[in-house]
């Protein structure tokens, strides 16, 4: 694992993370946090990111989160500029947004690691039990997790709940 | 015609302590289900796997919790088997803690996280009448004793008038075994005293245990993993097991420590949930209120489908079971948010509060 001098705690470095994860996926990081799930996501981001290009996907958290509650729309072009069109960011970004939907690492290619640094983390893998029943893509489809959070009898016959658009 | 005005007097002040009666289970819910949802890692009930923490402790409050949900659904059936309306969406009567219960002769009711103290609270409210003869007057101090004294008015009601005449509820209103499924015990229909005293009996059989000669428990059995034997015992005795880390035997007798098998607590795998959390909490924190919305709204959303259930809709109870469900989910949620601000160190929980909804 990458060491961090330059804050022993890395409380910031966590909560840097929880705001561009916010930003990344479109929710709160109340929902964040009510996953369960971001301390062991935090810790596998930052096995598998090379440390100057962790605090360079960082940097960007605390401004971009202002951008969006001032305007969605210049955020989202933000993101788009900053992250997603970038070489370097653009995979990390992307693999971000799929670990907290899917609860899954999604491995960074070949390509990238070896222009920016290999981890022996950088492997596929569901981050546990939890991160599968907690993914996001459950509630933003408006379904449940197969074989977990059973909804009662009957419930198949009901409308799907329509929390988010 | 002097007769009738009694028999309405006494028809409604019976309606009045039952309806008494379905808040006061009603009220248990809520802080049980936050100190089970409270536990980290629900698992199944499966004790071969040890990597699942608090198995045991989640089953047991769970198994208690959904008893009470049975015994609010049996108080619904005997006031519509008298003729009075069973009210559970009623922001005025609807509990808000810390909430003193029994008119203060109770314990205090809390929303707390699963602690020694708040198990030791649960105890405290199922605990048995100490002279059930004496309780039966309306200075009852524990629940059994109130059922007591609710049965004492209900048969002397009968007595003064025909029995028929006070059971005159639309029997279509009764709740029976075809509309309830998986929780807790029997439904009973009631249609006359009988069938009365039997559901104010399993009610205070599942609350506690004085009546089951000095024992701990009788012999009924509870589903258990292969190999191993679990009674099923009385609430006050279930939370006994959780202090003592121990289950109870038939044998056992009362006053005396369960000699069971192991149950396993450990009371570290807990989210650190602020005691009686409450809107104030969440001020300055949109985002946890928007959560702490949401989770109004589906409880509210229960309360609504509950009182449509007791008052002639009862396919509303197969609809709002869903909503239980996700309350679990939401409640979990919630309890994961840390707070910030004078709340640092401790997390959100849900507050349990009645918003009318626009649905029903």
């Amino acid at each position: 694992m990458t060491r961090h001098k330059t804050d022993p705690d890395m409380q910031n470095d966590r909560d840097e993370f929880t705001a561009i994860s916010a930003v990344l996926t479109g929710y709160s990081k109340a929902e964040l946090h009510a996953t369960g799930c971001g301390e062991d996501y935090w810790h596998q981001f930052r096995q598998v990111t090379p440390e100057p290009i962790l605090h360079e996907f960082l940097s960007h958290a605390v401004a971009l989160e202002k951008t969006f509650a001032n305007d969605p729309e210049v955020g989202a072009s933000e993101v788009r500029r900053i992250y997603l069109s970038s070489d370097r960011l653009g995979p990390l970004a992307r693999s971000l947004i799929q670990l907290w939907y899917l609860g899954q690492w999604v491995p960074l290619s070949q390509d990238w690691c070896r222009k920016y640094g290999v981890s022996r983390f950088n492997v596929s893998k569901i981050i546990s039990t939890r991160a599968y029943k907690e993914g996001l893509v459950w509630d933003a489809i408006g379904a449940h997790p197969v074989g977990a959070k059973p909804q009662g009898y009957g419930a198949w016959a009901m409308e799907p709940p329509r929390r988010r658009v | 015609m002097t007769k009738d005005k009694n028999i309405e007097r006494d028809r409604a002040e019976l309606g009045a302590l039952l309806q008494k009666a379905l808040m006061l289970e009603l009220s248990t819910i809520p802080p049980y289900a936050t100190a089970c949802y409270s536990i980290k890692e629900q698992g199944q009930y499966d004790r071969s796997s040890p990597e699942i923490v608090n198995a045991e402790p989640i089953e047991v409050i769970r198994q208690v919790m959904v008893e009470e949900m049975l015994h609010m659904v049996l108080v619904a059936n005997l006031m519509n088997a008298i003729g009075c309306r069973p009210v559970v969406n009623d922001p005025k009567q609807l509990p808000s803690y810390p909430m003193p219960i029994l008119d203060g002769k109770g314990p205090v009711l809390h929303l707390r996280r699963f602690t020694p103290d708040q198990i030791k609270c649960f105890r405290e409210v199922e605990r048995a009448p100490k002279d059930p003869a004496s309780d039966a007057h309306a200075d009852y101090e524990t629940i059994g004793g109130f059922y007591l004294y609710v049965l004492g008015k209900l048969e002397k009601a009968c007595a003064d008038h025909e029995e028929q005449k006070i059971f005159v509820g639309d029997a279509a209103r009764q709740i029976d075994p075809g509309d309830y499924y998986g929780a807790g015990g029997d439904v009973i229909a009631v249609h006359n005293l009988a069938t009365a005293r039997t559901a104010i009996k399993e009610i205070m059989d599942e609350g506690e245990g004085a009546a089951l000669g000095q024992r701990a428990c009788d012999n009924d059995l509870i589903p258990a993993p292969e190999g191993e034997d679990r009674w099923d015992i009385a609430h006050f005795f279930k939370f006994d097991e959780i202090l003592h880390s121990r289950y109870y035997l038939p044998t056992d007798r009362l006053g005396e420590p369960p000699s069971g098998g192991d149950l396993v607590v450990d009371w570290t795998a807990v989210w650190p949930m602020k005691d009686d959390p409450n809107a104030a909490d969440y001020t300055g924190l949109p985002e946890v209120q928007e959560l702490s919305d949401r989770f109004n709204r589906s409880y509210s959303e229960l309360l609504d489908g509950l009182n449509a259930t007791f008052n002639g809709d009862k396919p509303a109870l197969a609809r709002v079971v869903p909503v239980m469900f996700s309350l679990k989910d939401q409640a979990q949620h919630l309890m994961r948010v840390p707070l910030t601000g004078k709340g640092r160190g401790t997390t959100a929980g849900p507050l349990w509060r009645y918003v009318p909804t626009t649905k029903s």
